[in-house]
């Protein structure tokens, strides 16, 4: 199936169908989901209301691990099968895990608040979370860090094979820190025993956030795929369109 | 093996002939360590307990500065053709490149730490745990700045990118340095040490490899 | 929509912020990239028609 999608002018048709069904279904059921979930679901017996705040934490903090290590896959395929739509692959999916990433932080901050009494504490998920935010901007930082837009495919897909297999070394040394520094911890990181009256509009949130993440990366794909043809047209026609060789015209750019 | 060893020895004759550089990386680190009492305030009570957790941010601080200068010189003269074209694999050039990188910033502050250490009250008794941490601890940066450096070769704005890449990579190492630095125990074979120890076979399993792919790859772009 | 819905047992200064900026990234961002495919897709349709390339005789300065 990757073979199949090689071939960039496919992968641009292929998307162009799938992205409006991909689309319309993450939304439908986002919405579902955000009717479950401050609507038609009860308040925690212990946290109240403030337990609405899972149904978008949780489902953020997934994506943002689970993107991270499809970017760890799409540059395993770069770096050793040389998939030629790996690259743009990882690019696309950088932001939208750092967007999530982020949307963890800030949600879980929202989420700190009513439940320990500040606005960020340094328990292990959260500073793990950091932690990932900073390696996806690194990522994104390096791929776009290079004049030749291209240049930076191979540093930031080597970074994130890297990356990929740090976060478990980052997880496992905070987690070490943490339990270190707080042996009597009154910080229950999150931990919500989900009634079933929960799972459902966690489920839905969890799906539409899914599928939000594939339409998006197919579209980033997508324009990005379409910005390499528009440099390689326009290197193509300043070539057709060049004045005859002048001695100060030749040689490498100074 | 003896291209190795010339290579090493190259790049510390190359340090030494401008070894006031290794001079300002120490300064650096003291200028660092200088900053928190400042900024903390001198009582005693308050900087010991954090002596060993700045004294490694200092440490993290100083070596960071000299990265940028790893590869830039060798890529900007032709030296890593000259290497490709060798017997020298380009892996073992960048442990050669790590090992005398380490040698002429790791070394220099670990014989440093006990005397500046001074400065921000660290006890003595802590003082043999927390050098051999560090000795493990500034290796495992050596690398990561190996890792940031190769990566970051050629880009716009290196030196920032480079910090960015190698700062958060560098977190589990402070983690288990300073809890290395300080064991209860007594004896400094803590399990944070064999923790350090872990993270730093781990790093020179990828560093070597990624930092060669890395360095062909801004080779052949046309050096930095 | 009673009072009781919106100030959710009196954490909606948390949970509503809470959905409002997790909606405008998730909104923003998949502005952002539409805008950028659709700009991206006009350009190439511009540069495809754009402007004709010369067929008299220039030497092709690449060689």
């Amino acid at each position: 199936m990757f073979d199949y999608l090689a071939n960039p002018t496919r992968f641009v048709r292929i998307a162009d169908v799938l992205f409006r069904p991909v689309a319309i279904l993450a939304t439908g059921l986002i919405l579902v989901g955000l009717y479950f979930a401050l609507f038609a679901s009860p308040a925690d017996y212990q946290q109240g209301d403030t337990v609405r705040i899972m149904y978008v934490h949780v489902p953020a903090a997934w994506l943002a691990v689970l993107g991270y290590v499809a970017m760890g896959v799409c540059a395993l395929f770069y770096i050793v099968w040389r998939h030629p739509l790996a690259d743009i692959a990882l690019r696309a999916m950088a932001p939208v895990g750092a967007l999530f990433a982020l949307l963890t932080l800030v949600t879980g901050s929202l989420w700190g608040k009513p439940m320990w009494g500040a606005w960020w504490v340094w328990d292990a998920r959260l500073t793990s979370m950091l932690i990932l935010f900073f390696f996806y901007v690194a990522v994104i930082a390096l791929a776009n860090g290079f004049d030749r837009a291209e240049r930076g495919s191979r540093p930031a897909a080597l970074l994130a094979l890297v990356g990929v297999l740090n976060v478990p070394i980052v997880k496992f040394s905070v987690d070490w820190w943490n339990t270190l520094h707080q042996p009597a911890s009154l910080i229950r990181s999150g931990g919500v025993s989900i009634d079933p009256s929960m799972l459902t509009p966690l489920l839905f949130m969890l799906a539409g956030f899914h599928l939000y993440f594939v339409a998006l990366v197919i579209l980033r794909m997508k324009a990005l795929l379409i910005e390499r043809r528009i440099t390689s047209l326009q290197l193509r026609q300043a070539r057709q369109t060049a004045k005859p060789v002048h001695p100060t015209n030749t040689g490498p750019n100074a | 093996m003896n291209a190795f060893i010339q290579q090493i020895q190259r790049d510390l004759a190359i340090a030494w002939a401008s070894r006031l550089d290794i001079g300002v990386i120490l300064l650096f680190f003291v200028i660092i360590v200088t900053m928190f009492p400042l900024a903390i305030g001198p009582q005693p009570e308050i900087l010991r307990p954090l002596a060993v957790p700045l004294l490694w941010i200092a440490a993290f601080l100083s070596i960071l500065a000299g990265f940028d200068r790893l590869f830039a010189a060798d890529l900007r003269d032709g030296w890593l053709d000259q290497v490709a074209l060798s017997k020298l694999p380009l892996f073992a050039y960048v442990i050669a490149k790590a090992v005398a990188h380490w040698l002429v910033s790791g070394l220099p502050l670990l014989l440093a730490v006990p005397i500046v250490g001074l400065l921000l009250q660290v006890e003595s008794a802590v003082l043999p745990s927390l050098v051999i941490a560090l000795l493990i601890g500034t290796a495992a940066l050596t690398l990561l700045g190996v890792i940031g450096a190769s990566l970051a070769s050629g880009a716009r704005q290196a030196g920032g990118l480079m910090a960015l890449l190698v700062l958060p990579l560098a977190l589990p190492v402070l983690i288990f340095g300073v809890l290395a630095s300080q064991p209860e125990a007594g004896s400094f074979m803590s399990p944070h040490l064999k923790l350090l120890a872990a993270v730093l076979m781990v790093l020179l399993a990828i560093a070597p490899p990624v930092a060669a792919a890395a360095l062909a790859e801004a080779d052949d772009d046309g050096g930095a | 929509m009673t009072g009781g819905f919106f100030s959710m047992g009196g954490y909606a200064a948390f949970i509503w912020p809470c959905y409002a900026l997790t909606a405008i990234g998730m909104i923003w961002l998949a502005y952002a990239s539409w805008r950028k495919a659709k700009d991206n897709a006009a350009r190439l349709d511009a540069l495809e028609q754009g402007p004709p390339v010369d067929g008299t005789d220039t030497p092709d300065a690449e060689g």
